[in-house]
């Protein structure tokens, strides 16, 4: 059971939290609300890539004074690398979005996305 | 030779120098912006003659070729970068006729479009394919905002929908690299065979919904008409003739090269052919003149992909040239349509009738164009418009041919009526003094006739193209050489 | 309404279906699929090479304070891939970071604010106070952060990222406080000047834009790592610049 727990609650929270974040886009109609959601959806990828990355009882991918050399297991540094410029991306539309929506706040005074009807078919 | 980083290189630095520029002087900008798109098309020309006798790689940082980035030139990376950085430089000149607020800004996200499109052509690197994917699309949301009011909704859809596509590409990209342990495309695709085919039908569908959205795809594309109408019209016109050409180019990485299964390419057709049509019908309801082209862009997007999707080499060759001759095409639409527009002071279709004889220039360009995308004989779509149906019904594929023929059909309809619109009806309406764009239509005239006249032009480039598409052999051998 | 969130539910389970399916693959000899977690393979991966810095020298063994000369001579790992091995991505990175800072700019400045805005008070002598305490020491941990970003954890992003908290801390207590549009603007293409600039030298010298043309020294010293320190100094003033820039740009919308 406690293996089970292990194995799965990095996976599968990870993919929870993306399929979460879908979610919440698709149904919210306030619009921070979907911004919260398509931050969701990056936070389980970014925990993704770091979960394919890891390995059992290895270190952090750095030498010092404890870890000398570098024939000792190593957690996989490419998915932290590719996770950091992931979170920063993350954060570059999120500030975008937020900047958006403080502007379609003060034309249409509504965070409601179904009652701004601006643009449709 | 040059060496190609340049053209990625020099744009972000003159980006990043752009608010000095502007402190420096006033009009800098405009023409820091065009000088740099015209030095890249100098660089593209300058290596020319090699990529085409053979694809270069270059190796980033120094390290050897499958192990770090790398960028990799092929003949269809080089033409897709000529139409990109081609685009730009028209574009630009349009530019130096328009003000915009906040130009250093505007013009640092034009290059930046420009770049991000091109390294996305150019990369040999799935990460570096999603680092470029965000760049340009991050340029998008931010250029659309331009316009004020409603373009901020606009541009808060694509972003909303561009935020999902990029989680969904990177879930990808890490079953991509657990699985191959390398982010090297080339390595990728010469262990595609060993990756478990389940597996590997969840990674190419995640992959689908990340790059289809900036190909615009069915059914992912629901953002498109809002940015293209609410966007400046450049912003559109370097949506239309650069971002979607890099869309398809990385979709055809992807699906040709990196995952070669013809399962997956009957996906691409149909998704390609539903696109079509659907946008070709919406299209012809239209009042709204820039949104009639945004629904026009679609269609012809949906048509690229199903002909390309079609995998035998007469098709890859008739796509890419219906490529070539959209994006040419559906620029000068755009920017004729917005020099109409901002004489009649009003987007709708009936507002811009009679004038054809008040804005010669832009009526004439408008035109021309849709006599192009029409397939008017003499004109560059009359070519790529033969060759994609007699490809497609080489291939056997009748349904498909008589969709293509269809969709032809109400095109004809809902262009001649904008042209006779133009033409042959009575001025209603106070014409507004507007911006001179003789040099881009004569630019792009020039070049729509010398497509259409003289095809053997492009030809080699085109079969070059297309065999480095269908053979991805070559393109696995070319990077990882002997090892 | 129930009809949306119906059809979203459908929408999720269907990816969830799909994507779940990812991890119960059990394959069949010769095949590779995803690893099973915690079990990642990394000698077939291309991390092994950078672990063992031998992408373009061959391996050996690499040990802390006393191998010098590497190919890439950072000791923490992360680091060198970020702003060694990759970091071409690193430099798209932080134009992403700078195009939604100008994207920002544009969108809260292009039109006037309809709405009246609640006017700013005096923040409580407490956090004023605190705040005055804090701010240097905020600036010197970004500082430490970013300089040893090739030793140990952290680097660029995360030093920038402290730096700018100190000054959103301070536009928090303060609300005369004012950083010049101009100063904030200068920082930011200086540091994205060099970073491109490094590139191009290394290109012109070397002859691949982006590599390393400093001795690479010990592994572990502070002076080692070749440009890698150069670039995360460029990165942190960027970020920091950026950051502050967005903040700025969202406080006084």
């Amino acid at each position: 059971m406690l293996n089970f727990l292990e194995e799965w609650s990095f996976f599968g929270g990870s993919i929870l939290l993306i399929l979460i974040g879908l979610y919440g886009v698709i149904t919210r109609k306030n619009m921070i609300k979907i911004l919260i959601s398509l931050a969701l959806m990056d936070t389980g990828v970014n925990l993704m890539l770091v979960a394919l990355g890891y390995v059992k009882a290895a270190n952090a991918p750095i030498l010092n004074s404890v870890v000398q050399t570098n024939t000792a297991a190593f957690v996989d540094p490419i998915p932290q690398a590719l996770v950091l410029t992931s979170i920063v991306i993350g954060t570059a539309v999120l500030g975008l979005g937020l900047a958006l929506v403080i502007k379609i706040y003060d034309k249409f005074s509504t965070l409601d996305i179904s009652k701004i009807r601006g643009l449709k078919w | 030779m040059v060496n190609l980083t340049l053209i990625i290189a020099i744009p972000l630095l003159m980006s990043f120098t752009m608010p000095i520029f502007k402190m420096l002087n006033q009009k800098l900008p405009k023409v820091i912006a065009l000088l740099t798109t015209a030095f890249n098309l100098l660089v593209l020309t300058a290596n020319f003659s090699q990529i085409m006798d053979s694809a270069i790689i270059i190796e980033l940082g120094g390290w050897q070729a499958p192990l770090a980035i790398n960028l990799y030139v092929g003949p269809l990376a080089l033409l897709a970068a000529f139409l990109i950085n081609g685009s730009a430089f028209i574009l630009s000149i349009y530019n130096l006729t328009q003000d915009y607020k906040f130009d250093d800004k505007f013009y640092l996200l034009f290059l930046m479009i420009t770049a991000g499109a091109s390294g996305m052509v150019m990369t040999g690197d799935l990460f570096n394919l999603f680092v470029f994917i965000e760049i340009t699309s991050i340029a998008a949301y931010s250029l659309t905002a331009f316009a004020g009011r409603d373009s901020y909704e606009a541009s808060f859809k694509y972003l909303v929908i561009g935020g999902i596509g990029s989680v969904f590409m990177l879930l990808g990209i890490g079953f991509t690299y657990s699985a191959v342990g390398s982010l090297n495309l080339a390595e990728i695709a010469a262990s595609a065979g060993l990756i478990n085919p389940l597996l590997l039908q969840i990674t190419a569908l995640l992959f689908l919904i990340g790059v289809g959205i900036e190909a615009e795809l069915f059914p992912l594309n629901f953002w498109v008409p809002d940015l293209y109408t609410e966007a400046p019209t450049a912003v559109s016109g370097i949506m239309s003739g650069a971002v979607s050409a890099a869309g398809i180019y990385a979709l055809a990485r992807i699906f040709f090269t990196l995952f070669p299964a013809q399962s997956f390419l009957n996906y691409l057709l149909y998704l390609g052919a539903i696109t079509l049509i659907l946008g070709e019908l919406i299209a012809y309801q239209q009042k709204n003149i820039k949104r009639m082209l945004a629904y026009s862009s679609l269609a012809q997007m949906g048509l690229i992909v199903a002909v390309i999707s079609l995998g035998t080499e007469g098709a890859v060759r008739a796509g890419l040239f219906q490529l070539v001759n959209h994006s040419i095409l559906k620029i000068l639409l755009f920017i004729s349509a917005g020099v109409l527009i901002s004489a009649a002071g009003s987007k709708n279709i009936d507002d811009l009738a009679g004038l054809g004889s008040k804005k010669k220039t832009a009526a004439f360009g408008f035109t021309i164009a849709a006599m192009g995308i029409l397939g008017v004989p003499f004109l560059n779509g009359f070519i790529s418009k033969f060759m994609i149906i007699s490809s497609s019904l080489n291939a056997d594929q009748f349904l498909l041919t008589v969709l293509i023929l269809l969709a032809a059909v109400i095109e004809i309809a809902y262009y001649l009526k904008v042209v006779q619109k133009l033409y042959f009806e009575d001025l209603k309406i106070e014409v507004k003094k507007t911006a001179v764009i003789t040099i881009p239509v004569v630019l792009l005239t020039l070049m729509i006739f010398g497509l259409g006249i003289y095809p053997q032009l492009i030809a080699d480039p085109l079969e070059k193209a297309a065999a480095e598409l269908i053979n991805n052999g070559s393109y696995i051998m070319t990077v990882l050489g002997g090892m | 309404m129930k009809f949306r969130n119906f059809l979203a539910l459908i929408i999720v389970a269907v990816f969830a279906f799909i994507i779940f399916q990812a991890f119960t693959i059990v394959p069949a000899a010769g095949e590779i699929t995803i690893n099973k977690f915690g079990q990642a393979d990394l000698s077939n991966r291309t991390a092994s090479r950078y672990i063992n810095k031998n992408v373009n020298s061959d391996s050996k063994k690499v040990i802390y304070k006393e191998s010098s000369n590497l190919e890439s001579g950072s000791a923490n790992i992360v680091t060198s891939v970020v702003a060694n091995y990759r970091s071409f991505d690193t430099l798209g990175e932080i134009t992403v970071l700078f195009l939604a800072a100008a994207g920002i700019a544009i969108v809260l400045n292009l039109e006037k604010s309809e709405k009246s805005r609640f006017a700013a008070k005096e923040a409580s002598l407490i956090l004023n106070t605190g705040i005055k305490i804090i701010f240097p020491l905020l600036l010197l941990a970004g500082a430490y952060i970013f300089i040893h970003g090739h030793l140990s954890p952290g680097g660029g992003f995360q030093g920038g990222a402290v730096i700018a908290t100190a000054f959103l801390l301070k536009m928090l207590a303060d609300y005369k406080f004012e950083i010049k549009e101009k100063s904030i603007t200068l920082v930011e293409s200086a540091a994205g000047i060099v970073f491109v600039g490094l590139g191009l030298y290394g290109l012109i010298t070397r002859g691949s834009f982006l590599e390393n043309f400093l001795a690479t020294g010990t592994v572990g010293e502070l002076f080692s790592g070749g440009t890698i320190a150069v670039i995360y100094t460029a990165i942190a003033f960027k970020v920091g610049a950026e950051l502050t820039n967005i903040v700025k740009s969202l406080i006084e919308a």
